[in-house]
C-alpha cells in the first residue's frame, strides 16, 4: 500500500507511515490516503488504476489442538460432548406403525446457559433424527430423477410423529474454552437417535434393522418374514 | 390479461393489478412488499405461508389471487400493534417456541385464525391445527407448549 501511496502522494516510500486507517507522509501527516483507496490500487478521477491489489492471510489456533501423530491420535476437537440416549416405543403389529412413547436425552454440556433454549435444541434434534429413522427417504429413479421431491411425500415428521414424552437432562462438568465452561449441544442430540429407536425394535420384535428408515412395511415384512 | 383486484389487508383497503396467474403469497410478498409471509414449499405442504382471509387459515401459495376481490386478508404484519406483541406470539416466544423463527408466522396466523373463531378449542383441535405445519428446530413440543399457554393468556 505504501508503493501505491508513494506515487499518490508523490513522495518516496520510505517517507510514508501507516496508522491502521491511512497511509500518510511522516513529516506531513495531513497528506493521507485511505486504505479503502489504496486496498485494490488507487484510481483516479479519470478511471486509470494504479498500484497491486493487497493480499493478506491470516490463521488462528484452538489451544490445545494438535496434529494425528503417528498413531493418528490427538486432539482434533478442543471441546466434546457426552451423552446418552435412549428410547421406549410401542409397535403396531397389525400396520407396522412405530409409536415412540418415551425419548431420552441426557448431555454433558458444561454449563447449561439458556435452560428453555438448550431443551429446545436436543428435542428438535431427536426430532431430526425421529424423520431420518422413521420417515424421510429422498427417492430416486434410474435416471437420478428425484421421485419425492415434496415434504408431504419425501416425507417430513409432523406434530403428531412427535414423541408422546421428552425428558432431557444435563451433567454439568466444565469444559475448557467455552464460555462458563459450556460445551457444545447443536449437533449431538441427532447422533444416538437412530439407534437407539433401532435398539428399540429389536426389543420389541427381535429383528436387527440396518438400513433407515424403518417404515411400516418394513416391519410389516420383518414380522411376517419371523413366522 | 391484467385485472384489478380490491381487498383488505390487516385493516386496509388496496388495490392491485394481477396478470392472473399469481397466488396469494406472490401478491403479498411482491407487489405488497409484505414479506412476514413465507415461503417454505409452494406446494401446500409445509404451512409457513398461511394466512387469515376471511376468518379462515389459508396456504397463500396455492390460494389463487382472482379469488380475492372483496376479501379480508390479515397477515403477521397485521397482529401486532407496533412493537406490543398479540398474546399468541408473546405466548410462543415465553414458551421456547421460536428458534430460526421460519415457520413461525404461518403458525401465528394459524393459531389467530382458530383462537378468533373458538378460544376454547380442544387440544385435539389444536394439534390438528398445528400438525398443518413443519418445524425443524423445535421438535414440536415447545409450539403446542406455547399454544397452549396463548390459549390459556386469551381466555383471561
Amino acid at each position: 500500500m505504501k508503493e501505491t501511496a508513494s506515487q499518490v502522494l508523490r513522495v518516496q516510500v520510505d517517507r510514508l507511515d501507516y496508522d491502521g486507517d491511512d497511509v500518510f507522509v511522516r513529516s506531513d501527516p495531513t497528506a493521507r490516503v485511505p486504505v479503502p483507496e489504496l486496498g485494490r490500487g488507487y484510481t483516479y478521477d479519470d478511471g486509470q488504476t494504479i498500484g497491486e491489489v493487497v493480499h493478506t492471510t491470516a490463521d488462528a489456533r484452538l489451544p490445545r489442538q494438535s496434529n494425528p501423530d503417528e498413531n493418528g491420535q490427538g486432539i482434533m476437537g478442543i471441546t466434546y460432548t457426552f451423552g446418552a440416549q435412549a428410547c421406549e416405543l410401542k409397535i403396531d403389529k397389525e400396520t407396522g406403525e412405530i409409536i415412540i412413547d418415551h425419548f431420552a436425552s441426557c448431555f454433558d454440556v458444561g454449563q447449561v446457559i439458556n435452560p428453555i433454549q438448550i431443551r429446545g435444541q436436543v428435542v428438535g434434534g431427536v426430532m431430526m433424527g425421529i424423520g431420518a429413522s422413521l420417515y424421510e427417504e429422498l427417492k430416486f429413479d434410474e435416471d437420478g430423477k428425484a421421485l419425492n421431491p415434496m415434504f408431504r411425500k419425501y416425507r417430513f415428521p409432523t406434530l403428531k410423529n412427535a414423541p408422546e414424552k421428552h425428558t432431557v437432562e444435563f451433567v454439568e462438568t466444565p469444559g475448557e474454552i467455552g464460555p462458563f465452561g459450556a460445551r457444545g449441544i447443536g449437533e449431538h442430540p441427532l447422533v444416538a437417535v437412530a439407534p437407539a429407536i433401532l435398539n428399540a425394535i429389536y426389543d420389541a420384535i427381535g429383528v436387527e434393522f440396518y438400513e433407515i428408515p424403518v417404515t411400516p412395511e418394513k416391519i410389516q415384512e420383518a414380522i411376517e418374514n419371523k413366522k | 390479461m391484467a385485472e384489478k383486484i380490491n381487498f383488505t389487508v390487516n385493516g386496509k383497503k388496496r388495490t392491485v393489478e394481477i396478470e392472473g396467474w399469481e397466488k396469494l403469497i406472490y401478491v403479498l410478498r411482491e407487489y405488497l412488499n409484505l414479506t412476514g409471509t413465507k415461503r417454505g414449499c409452494d406446494d401446500a405442504s409445509c404451512g409457513a405461508c398461511v394466512v387469515v382471509v376471511d376468518g379462515k387459515a389459508t396456504k397463500s401459495c396455492v390460494y389463487p389471487a382472482k379469488k380475492l376481490d372483496g376479501k379480508e386478508v390479515v397477515t403477521i404484519e397485521g397482529v401486532s400493534e407496533g412493537t406490543n406483541l398479540h398474546p399468541i406470539q408473546r405466548a410462543l416466544i415465553d414458551a421456547g417456541a421460536v428458534q430460526c423463527g421460519f415457520c413461525m408466522p404461518g403458525i401465528v396466523m394459524e393459531l389467530y385464525a382458530l383462537f378468533n373463531k373458538n378460544v376454547a378449542a380442544s387440544r385435539e383441535e389444536i394439534m390438528d391445527a398445528l400438525d398443518k405445519h413443519l418445524c425443524r428446530c423445535t421438535g414440536y413440543e415447545a409450539i403446542l407448549d406455547g399454544a397452549l399457554l396463548a390459549q390459556k393468556n386469551l381466555k383471561k
